[in-house]
């Protein structure tokens, strides 16, 4: 039985299911000196906004207990030099680019969409809704109301793929999932950082310079697997997982309870080549599992009625 | 493909053949890795994983301490100087010998010698960020880059200098300071910084520094009003270590934008940066 990586996320093929989580992995430049970047579906890059950002003061990164904190605050070079330069080593790479996006505000977000949508060599795009880092951040990711209006006046303006990246950091990811559907998402990335703080009780001083950051990594993992199930059970779009994916095994995992590709971003700081290796692995263990397609696993989360139970 | 080929090597796994406890929480891990050893100049980096777990995290980054040769001259490895000062240091500082080590290196930019063979190079180091000016040293006393070079080395006491002797031989001159007066002067290592640039009468210098930021931010001073160029080797909270996390910047002049200055990565733009462009 042939094995086939490829996987459809409704409108978006993906000749694997790993991409690069937004802001983990640059815009695939230094990745490709560790491996061929075809071990990817896609390499999706750090947010872009419409002027260059210039980030938050440091420290902007703590370690945590299998985990980290961040808050680079989305240090970019804004959209005009992307386009120019960085874009174009991304349309030359072995996989597919997408452009993660992200604004101030409600008319930022949908320039950028418009201005992209006219870009050739783009496969899709994401929505960054949910950047904790930075004031006024959140609110797209936590308001019903402004999620769908927001996705629904940014897929006005594209017919590429749409990506809503929803946050963990609400009451309910599940009814943020049913706004962006509503609002005409092709596919929902969850989930992005969770806010946490880490303190030094001798200096009494917050390790980052922003206070309050972006927690990632393994530790986070099992909170994204729920995340996930949940979005799962909200809506049918296709999901891109993301949260401490660090292993195929990780990935399996993330299909099970629904998803149907994996972004990896912080276990990329720690193994550059961790895209190479856990598509290695991951074939490995498919065809192990005699299984001959990820998407044949996809939502295969066994209910408590199947558990055996003793009367 | 093309682009394989053209790949470097940059992942390594590295044999621990010896580790030596300093004392005062130093340690030393001597570390076979011919690959990463005939490309690492002096100030660039390593990013050591402390165990194939996901616990600690982040790889560790270290400078080359000391560059280990065999008896025909042919790099074998480097050692790094360690502190413990963490759950990654405690662990390094107990690891054993023969242990399979992950290291991504040489990372970062080196020391550049100075142009003119006649310059004096005074290496400014506090605590461990002594550690790249051994490596820098074996390179610089011979050969085309033969230069005249001085180690002045800082610490609040001699508890902080324990692996100076790892200097004897290497072919700098070598003078302590200490905040206690335990070694050498007592004192900070900018008043040795300070005697040896009024001594230079002329002769050109070069300052290289590394340690904390506040005794390099004081170097850079002290260099600005001599009129005596200055590198440092940054040392900041790292994520990634070679250019995509974004975290270890370092406020830069940026002449004509909108404030003035930028956050430069370390990793990639430096840890060797210019002090005259630093916004210490």
């Amino acid at each position: 039985m042939p094995l086939n990586l490829s996987v459809k996320l409704g409108p978006l093929e993906l000749a694997t299911p790993l991409l690069t989580a937004s802001g983990c992995a640059g815009y695939g430049v230094e990745l490709e000196r560790y491996q061929d970047l075809s071990c990817f579906g896609g390499i999706i890059g750090k947010s872009i906004s419409r002027e260059p950002r210039l980030g938050n003061p440091y420290p902007r990164t703590a370690e945590t207990p299998a985990g980290m904190l961040n808050a680079i605050g989305l240090q970019n070079e804004g959209y005009e030099k992307f386009v120019q330069g960085t874009l174009n080593k991304m349309r030359a790479f072995n996989t597919k680019t997408i452009v993660n996006v992200v604004g101030h505000d409600f008319e930022e977000y949908v320039w950028l969409v418009e201005r992209f949508d006219s870009e050739a060599g783009i496969a899709a795009l994401e929505l960054n809704l949910s950047c904790p880092n930075v004031k006024g951040g959140m609110k797209f990711a936590t308001d019903v109301g402004e999620c769908e209006r927001l996705v629904a006046a940014c897929r006005a303006k594209t017919r590429l793929p749409l990506i809503a990246k929803l946050s963990p950091n609400v009451t309910s990811i599940a009814e943020i999932a049913k706004a962006a559907e509503r609002g005409g998402a092709d596919i929902l990335s969850a989930i992005n950082t969770y806010v946490g703080m880490s303190v030094d009780w001798r200096s009494k001083k917050a390790r980052l310079g922003n206070i309050t950051g972006g927690m990632s990594g393994p530790a986070i993992k099992p909170l994204a697997l729920r995340n996930v199930y949940d979005v799962r059970r909200a809506s049918k779009l296709p999901i891109m997982a993301i949260g401490g994916i660090s292993n195929a095994d990780d990935v399996l995992e993330f299909m099970v309870v629904g998803a149907n590709a994996a972004q990896i971003g912080t276990i990329l700081f720690v193994e550059p080549d961790a895209g190479a290796k856990i598509l290695h692995d991951l074939k490995g263990k498919l065809i192990d599992a005699g299984v001959s397609s990820p998407a044949e696993l996809m939502g295969t989360l066994q209910g408590p009625e199947r558990t055996n139970v003793v009367a | 493909m093309a682009a394989v080929a053209e790949r470097p090597k940059l992942l390594h796994q590295a044999t621990l053949v010896k580790r030596v406890d300093l004392g005062h929480d130093y340690f030393e891990l001597f570390l076979n890795c011919p690959d990463l050893a005939a490309s690492m100049q002096a100030g660039q980096f390593v990013n050591l994983r402390v165990r194939d777990e996901l616990l600690p995290l982040l790889r560790r980054p270290f400078s080359s301490f000391d560059y280990l040769k065999d008896a025909r001259g042919r790099a074998t490895g480097i050692s790094i100087l360690g502190h413990v000062v963490g759950q990654g240091t405690a662990l390094m500082a107990r690891m054993a010998e023969g242990l399979k080590v992950s290291l991504h290196g040489p990372l970062g930019k080196p020391f550049e010698p100075p142009e003119d063979p006649a310059t004096r190079v005074l290496m400014v180091g506090g605590g461990i960020g002594i550690a790249p000016f051994l490596h820098l040293t074996r390179q610089w006393s011979s050969g085309p880059s033969k230069r005249e070079l001085v180690m002045l080395a800082g610490g609040r006491s001699v508890k902080d200098l324990v692996f100076m002797n790892r200097f004897n031989g290497a072919g700098a001159d070598v003078l302590l300071a200490t905040e206690d007066g335990s070694a050498g002067v007592k004192g900070r290592v900018t008043v040795l910084l300070e005697a040896e640039l009024k001594a230079l009468k002329g002769k050109p210098a070069l300052v290289l520094t590394c340690g904390p930021m506040a005794m390099m931010a004081a170097v850079s001073r002290i260099c600005q009003a001599a009129g005596t160029p200055c590198y440092a080797s940054l040392e900041r909270v790292m994520g990634c270590g070679y250019g995509v996390c974004n975290g270890c910047v370092v406020e830069v002049d940026a002449p004509g934008s909108e404030r003035g200055y930028r956050y430069a990565k370390t990793c990639v733009e430096g840890t060797v940066m210019d002090c005259a462009s630093i916004r210490w």
